[in-house]
């Protein structure tokens, strides 16, 4: 008996969600959004990390780059 | 309700915690290598169970240490290190408190993790599976769950419920339903005896795995997967349809962990049902978890999310195996063999760590300062692969060789013997698993800082990503539609649901049998229960804390193999002293539900101080800590453990089989408790000493040399291997094991010892030899008699022997010397036979002249003469009637 109900429950439940999914385009489109809202907090976060390790890099090379800028014109004096 | 991540935060960067993400990752990968340790330790006393006996702390005590370690040590702190990362990238906000973290990084490891092992280890522990860290650190791990809530879960609630992704609710659902689950796994059973403290134990097995591990392993699958990808996952709606099954099916899984035990059958039949509904769920799970990595090839090029696509591949094995493991059919085959332990470690090694690991390196990646080794990272994942894969594969295979064993009725150590090369092989798995984990320290440890980002941006470059679809990217952020209220609403709905479904499997799987059981105890149960003594409750404490319920069940199942073998199954009432219940889920060692009365206090003593000296190829640990140097001088630890066994089925023998009538009355139509009443036996143990006859035909001996084999594997250490009665054993037993090679016996008495065992001495039945093994240790015993050349006695010697024998001694050898004298039947070890066993003249006159200790049979000096002691040793030589050798039947 019990094991009936939750059969029945657990099948009634999935159902209900796929039908309302396939029947409701707004409602599908609204079970489907946080997917993209992740994926957009995913890029901005990666951006933000990557685009501060770009950063951090190019100033590396940058700084790299003036030393031995001014090493040589030291050498050349 | 707040909306989500708004643009303001985003430019104000995620506040990802990188210190706490740090601790907990290095927190993790060294509680990992003490964990296996344990765990290497453990499998090593499999096939060397003296290694290192006399440094290391006991098996169990180890065991503890090391699933206690696995599960709260390593993937407690590789998941705090993942939602450090992951739950401000997630809410847009950062955790509650840094200062928090500090205390939860600390409470986690040195107020859980140190003094868990330090207490397990000294001997201070619960013995309920995945609960083995006693109660006052339980209550660490409560806080530590309450700190993380207070940490985790307001950044979601500040963000509000619109848009939840995946992985969130997955996080919210760990957090919560664990502050559920632990507290009713770990301190329940305590107050809630034998089978019925069992359900609720059960619950938790599957709650430990169901909603804390595997929600936590999906919340990175799902995390990991898209972020690696730049692609979202494939189906929203099917993730989120895996999540609420999930969480309504998990919690109804428990019971399988005891099918076929005295739990209500409907309890069973409903955690059968849902184990089956589960996997189907996990089917929809894995399918869009793999759909959202297509393309990604089938080795992802992304160290973190190749580690994740594995787990997913795990998590699809190893759910499928859980709902046909529930079937019956399979379940009555693997079910406590080393299948159970491939599965868990599938589960717990498989599918949650390299989740765990996935994540960690995916955050690793991701923090700017963080060392980064790729190729270390590289060697983990092969190693790690490899060998986990092939010990799965090999205890898989080793379930189902002691399944089998079992099922044939063969002895209980042929399963141990056959197990041998598989539990090598299983430690040999170690070696690339260690090497695997040690790789991924050194990956996290060594190499350039900020390399990960170097890794990631490499592949990123390798792969063309896929931009979210820009219609449906800002869709349902800048309004809320009707149909979205009431998904909205529908998420509050189904979250009050989540919860009160957690209630309703504890009610469903818990209370009920709880009352069930009860209620059968009521009516079954003696109506004067003989409570355990305070010897026999500190004996319980020891059985407890050594770990011994790892090995040994206390349950006879309702199956026809286990009947066979142990006896009538349990029933509920048995149990009810049971605070709390050690049914036990795997047998390495046989059942003791009906342990009691099958072995003298003696041999309990020499198989607990050195068990290979009274069974060569058994693979029990020793515990010499419980005597003072000898098992002759056991200490209190040691009498109160053997008292304790001797307790295990003596409740339902004082009650058999007068107690039964009235029980079975009351069972009516009970199927289950019927087939308990009606076995053959109460106690079928082999080893069970029986009284004379009922032997049967034991036909043509097995060969020779299996018969020296069986010999050197089950008497020898008894005996010895010459039959000398001079085995490692011998000095400690009494009466000490009889010297073969001066007795000669025909072979019917040989087959009526090997059947019945001889009560009162340490010589057990072996009943469950087959019967051309037995015939071939009926012909290894007759070699070892070597015939003595004695002068034959006269006839005025033996009518003096004669004399003596009818006034001392025919009243227990009886008159024809038979051993069956109107006392016989008074005596705690049955008088010899000697119309079946004569014993040398020699031999004769030094038991006259000494007895026999642990005998009533006494010394004669003081009665006798020496030329009366040496009349009597010749007279009763004359009753030995010889037979040909190989008996046509030996029952008599």
């Amino acid at each position: 008996m019990i094991t009936n109900l939750i059969v029945g429950l657990s099948l009634a439940f999935a159902v209900a969600l796929l039908l309302a999914n396939w029947l409701v385009p707004t409602l599908r489109r609204q079970i489907e959004q946080p997917k993209y809202t992740f994926q957009e907090q995913l890029q901005h976060f990666d951006k933000q990390h990557f685009d501060k390790q770009r950063q951090d890099t190019q100033a590396k090379v940058s700084d790299q780059a003036t030393r031995s800028d001014k090493e040589r014109t030291n050498e050349t004096r | 309700m707040s909306e989500v991540t708004s643009s303001a935060q985003r430019e104000s960067g995620y506040q990802v915690d990188t210190l706490l993400v740090k601790a907990h990752g290095i927190a993790a990968f060294v509680t990992l290598l003490i964990a296996v340790i344990f765990g290497i330790l453990v499998s090593l006393q499999f096939f060397l169970p003296d290694f290192a006996a006399n440094l290391l702390p006991t098996w169990g005590r180890m065991r503890y240490a090391h699933t206690q370690g696995i599960m709260l040590g390593w993937l407690g702190n590789a998941f705090l290190a993942f939602l450090y990362h992951a739950v401000p990238i997630l809410t847009g906000r950062p955790v509650t408190s840094h200062k928090l973290g500090l205390w939860l990084f600390g409470i986690w490891n040195f107020a859980v993790m140190l003094p868990g092992w330090v207490l397990v280890l000294a001997g201070v522990s619960q013995p309920l599976e995945w609960a083995e860290f006693p109660l006052p650190v339980d209550a660490f791990v409560v806080l530590g769950f309450v700190l993380a809530a207070a940490q985790f879960l307001p950044p979601f609630f500040r963000r509000g419920i619109a848009n939840l992704y995946v992985s969130s609710w997955y996080i919210i659902g760990a957090l919560i339903f664990t502050l559920l689950s632990y507290p009713m796994g770990n301190i329940v059973p305590e107050f809630v005896p034998g089978a019925a403290g069992a359900a609720f134990s059960g619950l938790w097995i599957h709650d430990a795995v169901g909603l804390f591990v595997t929600p936590l392993a999906l919340a990175i699958l799902y995390f990991v997967v898209p972020a690696t990808t730049g692609r979202p996952v494939y189906s929203h709606l099917l993730s989120m349809l895996g999540f609420w099954g999930l969480f309504f099916l998990y919690p109804l899984n428990g019971t399988h962990h005891y099918i076929f035990s005295v739990i209500p059958m409907e309890a069973q039949m409903t955690a059968i049902m849902a184990s089956f509904l589960l996997g189907v769920i996990v089917i929809i799970v894995v399918s869009n978890l793999m759909l959202s990595q297509r393309g990604s090839g089938l080795i992802p090029r992304d160290i973190g999310l190749r580690f994740v696509s594995m787990s997913v591949v795990f998590y699809l094995i190893v759910s499928i195996q859980g709902s046909l493991q529930a079937n019956m059919s399979l379940n009555q085959l693997t079910h406590f063999t080393d299948w159970v332990i491939g599965h868990s470690h599938l589960a717990m090694l498989g599918f949650a760590t390299f989740a765990g690991i996935g994540g960690i390196i995916h955050a690793w990646q991701r923090m700017p300062d963080a060392r980064y080794n790729a190729r270390a990272f590289e060697w983990a994942y092969w190693l790690l692969v490899v060998g986990i894969g092939t010990m799965v594969l090999d205890l898989t295979l080793a379930g189902l060789v002691q399944g089998g064993s079992w099922e044939s009725g063969a002895p209980w150590l042929e399963s141990v013997r056959e197990s041998r090369p598989y539990w090598i092989v299983r430690s040999l798995t170690a070696i690339p698993i260690t090497a695997g984990f040690v790789a991924l320290f050194v990956g996290m440890t060594t190499g350039p800082r900020g390399a990960g980002a170097d890794a990631v941006e490499r592949v990123r470059q390798q792969q063309a990503i896929q931009q979210v679809a820009p219609e449906l990217s800002d869709g349902g952020t800048s309004h809320v539609s009707s149909p979205a209220r009431l998904l909205g609403m529908s998420y509050v709905v189904a979250s009050v649901a989540g919860v009160a479904f957690f209630v309703f499997s504890v009610s469903l799987l818990g209370e009920l049998p709880r009352r069930m059981l009860e209620q059968q105890t009521v009516s079954m149960a003696p109506q004067n229960p003989l409570p355990l003594t305070d010897s026999e409750l500190r004996g319980r404490d020891v059985y407890a804390r050594e770990g011994c319920a790892y090995c040994h069940t206390q349950q006879v199942r309702y199956t026809d193999a286990d009947i066979v073998r142990f006896g009538a199954p349990t029933l509920a009432w048995e149990g009810r002293f049971d605070f709390p219940h050690l049914l036990g889920t795997r047998r390495i060692g046989p059942d003791l539900a009906r342990a009691t009365a099958t072995r003298p206090q003696q041999w309990h003593f020499v198989h607990l101080y050195s068990p290979r000296a009274v069974a060569p190829t058994s693979i029990m640990p020793s515990y010499p800590e419980l005597f003072d140097g000898s098992p002759e001088q056991p200490r209190q630890e040691a009498r109160d453990l053997v008292a304790y066994l001797e307790t295990l089925g003596r409740a339902r023998e004082l009650a058999w089989p007068e107690g039964e009538v009235a029980a079975k009355a009351a069972a009516s139509d009970n199927m289950w408790a019927q087939m308990s009443f009606s076995a053959p036996v109460l106690n079928a143990h082999p080893a069970r000493t029986q009284p004379r006859g009922q032997a049967p035909a034991f036909g043509t001996p097995a060969a020779p040399e299996l018969g020296l084999q069986l010999w050197r594997d089950n008497c020898s250490g008894c005996h010895g291997l010459d039959g000398r009665g001079n085995g490692s054993a011998s000095a400690w037993l009494q009466p000490q094991p009889t010297n073969l090679s001066v007795r000669e016996y025909t072979s019917a008495r040989l087959g009526d010892i090997l059947w019945n065992g001889v009560h009162g001495s340490s010589m057990p039945g072996w009943r469950d030899q087959p019967a051309a093994n037995l015939a071939a240790l009926v012909e290894v015993v007759h070699g070892f008699y070597q015939e003595e050349l004695t002068t034959r006695a006269t006839p005025e010697l033996l009518a003096t022997g004669a004399r003596i024998y009818a006034a001392h001694c025919a009243e227990c050898h009886g008159v024809n010397g038979a051993g069956d004298g109107f006392a016989a039947d008074q005596l705690a070890v049955l008088p010899t036979d000697f119309r079946s066993e004569r014993p040398a003249l020699e031999e004769n006159i030094r038991v006259l002249r000494n007895g026999v200790q642990g005998t009533p049979m006494a010394p004669w000096t003081d009665r006798l003469s020496d030329d009366e002691i040496v009349a009597v040793a010749h007279y009763v030589r004359e009753f030995f009637v010889r037979e040909n050798s190989v008996p046509e039947g030996v029952g008599q």
